[in-house]
């Protein structure tokens, strides 16, 4: 019996103990860093009036996480950067991260939280299209302000006169790559493969249509987030004999798709949007993503100072490289945080307004201006994986 | 000829992933046969030997022979370890067979945040071994990692085999698939039995999980795949461990060529489909024995 009592009173020990670790490990990766400790050391000392609220939300568990932690970890040091000049007319901007899990419902409650209990007054996300599709309707109905700073599929910036986008939308990208794809690069036959939700689907849309017009497109395939064997997909694509591989999907995937039509011996031009757009793509996919063309809006090693000053300010924050997420979510912060400034630290449709006048602002991800129903105008960058490092085309 | 070549290389990507399916596939039918319950946590099985042998590999810069052996054992431990901690007491007070079943999954999902909140969301990839170096027969192409990977599954099923079949262990576990309680009686210390069903199941997910990081990338979702294996054991026939390895062989195979000859979209909802009409059909599966319960 004492052999019993002794063993339940060890295993219940070592439940709590990895509990205890597990959210100690929590604090650690999704912590919303220096942002939220410097504001709210200054909620100790005053009213919440005292600071301005705003809010991310996007995945932070999950098997899309990578791309919401990254761009939460952007919009730290934006939050950051602007606490440490003192704040926003005298008061510190407090963030509150909300996690989605990559899932709508989540989105939905994430972004009714935000807006009913933390009371911000603007919030930069959803991170995937399908989360900004569920959560802007809440938050435009509130007049609350969201900036998707990846979300790309089309429509969203219909969804309402609050929600506002810096991000190159799929159109855009996928037309503009298909036709350098095939006038610059000479390609004749496209097969495409393509993830199965918004982003996936808007981008897949948008290649076929333009693709169709200037070239032809043999075969096209699916694939769902998270997963890893695409042999089968790669042997009947290799049917086809294509010229080119367009993969209208994440890095994440995209390294395993390179690698294995390498292994099956298909010899063809890989193309992607930008959501290759990481470090991570030539770590995961090796000398399988060598050659690669993808569209992009920001540029690591571009020389400019604010550029380098961000990726320096990352890189000493979180040990990491920033990927397109981070630099995007950084400057939507930004712009966010520069129309707060000019409305005064109202929210609603003062700052609506406000950043409804954004005109060439002066981002990393370029410059960026908002057309009439808040989507970004800006500049399309393409991308070459050469000897390991991503060089510009264009 | 052209058509030939293009079902010889989906039979081969087919058969590449049944072989790993049906290592995840056994862990399941052995513990379906003892306990009588399907341990969702399986998929903690498989991501800590994915995540321990990524760990020897960058760190200890060893062979990978040697971090495939270690990523087996971390497996084999931890299925003792949850066995031990999680299931016995739920076996001692008598409980039924759904709180197994909800503790399994509240293993699973707690294991895969666990990885999250520690190790983190992003995708690792494994040093370079064999990965994108294939074999050319003719025109079809075969991984070397693939061939390697078939080998090393077939030499322990094999092994399974004759543990199953050949030794006092196996004779063991087969009693206990018809009745523990008896087993019990006659002297086999079941808790210990138990034990090492669990020891197996793991070490074989732990193999699995290994060949899934080297192949693909290491990830908390890498678990995900179970889910099919468990597919694939339904299909053959929970419980019968021939069965698992039928189940996933043809899983695999009807995967490759539903992709190849239908659609990619549609493969998932023929594999479903296909499983529904399986079991109204035969709902023991196709190797499975209907077992009628004594009153």
């Amino acid at each position: 019996m004492f052999m019993f009592k002794l063993s339940k009173t060890l295993a219940l020990t070592i439940v709590i103990a990895l509990t205890i670790l597990a959210l100690a490990g929590c604090g650690q990766t999704q912590s919303t860093g220096s942002s939220s400790s410097s504001s709210s050391d200054s909620s100790q000392q005053a009213k919440s009036d005292d600071v301005i609220k705003i809010g991310t939300l996007g995945p932070l568990t999950g098997n899309t996480a990578t791309y919401g932690i990254s761009t939460k970890n952007g919009v730290e040091v934006a939050v950051d950067e602007v606490n440490k000049a003192g704040g926003i007319n005298g008061k510190q901007v407090k963030l509150f991260s909300e996690d989605t899990r990559g899932d709508q419902t989540e989105a939905a409650n994430a972004a009714t939280k935000l807006i009913e209990q933390d009371k911000v007054i603007a919030i930069v996300g959803g991170v995937l299209s399908s989360e900004t599709m569920t959560a802007g309707p809440i938050a435009n109905d509130a007049k609350v302000v969201m900036i998707s700073s990846s979300s790309t599929a089309s429509g969203i910036p219909d969804i309402g006169d609050y929600i506002f986008r810096n991000c190159l939308s799929d159109d855009v990208q996928a037309t503009q790559l298909a036709e350098y794809a095939a006038k610059d690069l000479g390609l004749k036959k496209f097969a495409i493969m393509f993830t199965n939700n918004d982003y996936g689907l808007s981008l897949k849309n948008a290649f076929e249509k333009k693709a169709k017009e200037v070239a032809q497109v043999v075969d096209i395939e699916t694939y769902n987030d998270g997963e890893s064997d695409f042999r089968a997909q790669l042997t009947k694509i290799k049917g086809f004999n294509p010229d080119a591989l367009y993969i209208a999907g994440y890095y994440t995937e995209a390294a395993k798709i390179a690698q294995q039509a390498q292994e099956q011996g298909l010899k063809v031009q890989i193309l992607g949007a930008d959501g290759f757009y990481s470090p991570k793509l030539v770590e995961l996919g090796g000398k399988a993503v060598e050659g690669a063309i993808f569209t992009a809006g920001f540029f690591a090693d571009d020389p400019a100072e604010a550029v380098q000053n961000f990726v320096k300010a990352y890189k000493e924050k979180y040990n990491a490289e920033p990927d397109m997420f981070a630099a995007q979510a950084y400057d939507a912060a930004k712009i966010l945080l520069s129309a707060i400034k000019n409305a005064n630290g109202a929210g609603g449709e003062a700052l609506q307004a406000e950043m409804a006048k954004t005109r060439d602002f002066p981002g990393i991800t370029g410059n960026t201006s908002f057309a009439e129903n808040g989507d970004a105008v800006k500049d399309i960058i393409i991308l070459k994986v050469e000897n390991g490092k991503f060089t510009k085309l264009r | 000829m052209f058509l030939l070549i293009r079902i010889s290389q989906q039979l081969i990507n087919g058969l590449s992933i049944g072989s790993i399916y049906a290592l995840i596939a056994i862990g399941y039918s052995l513990i379906y046969s003892i306990l009588m319950f399907s341990n969702f946590a399986h998929s903690s099985f498989l991501l800590m030997g994915a995540y321990t042998g990524f760990y020897i590999l960058i760190l200890l810069s060893s062979s990978f022979p040697l971090s495939l052996l270690i990523a087996m054992l971390g497996s084999g431990i931890l299925a003792v370890l949850i066995e031990k901690i999680a299931y016995k007491p739920i076996r001692d007070r008598g409980n039924p067979t759904l709180y197994f079943i909800i503790a399994s999954m509240g293993i699973s999902i707690f294991f895969e945040n666990f990885i999250i909140c520690t190790i983190g969301p992003r995708f690792r990839s494994y040093p370079r071994i064999m990965q994108t170096t294939f074999v050319e027969l003719g025109k079809l192409n075969i991984s070397v990692m693939d061939i390697y990977a078939a080998v090393v599954a077939i030499a322990f099923l094999l092994m399974l085999s004759y543990l199953i079949e050949k030794t006092k262990v196996g004779i063991a576990i087969r009693a206990a698939s018809f009745d523990l309680e008896v087993v019990g009686l006659m002297g086999v210390n079941t808790n210990m039995l138990i034990s090492i069903v669990f020891l197996i199941a793991g070490i074989l997910a732990g193999l699995a999980g290994e060949f899934l990081g080297v192949k693909y990338t290491v990830y908390p979702q890498l678990g995900y795949i179970t889910n099919k294996a468990y597919i694939a054991a339904v299909f053959g026939g929970l419980g019968n461990l021939k069965g698992a390895v039928l189940g996933s062989i043809l899983l695999g195979l009807l995967e490759a060529l539903i992709t190849g000859f239908l659609s990619s979209a549609m493969r998932d909802i023929f594999v479903f489909c296909l499983l529904i009409l399986v079991l109204l059909i035969k709902p023991s599966g196709l190797m499975g024995i209907q077992k009628q319960d004594k009153v």
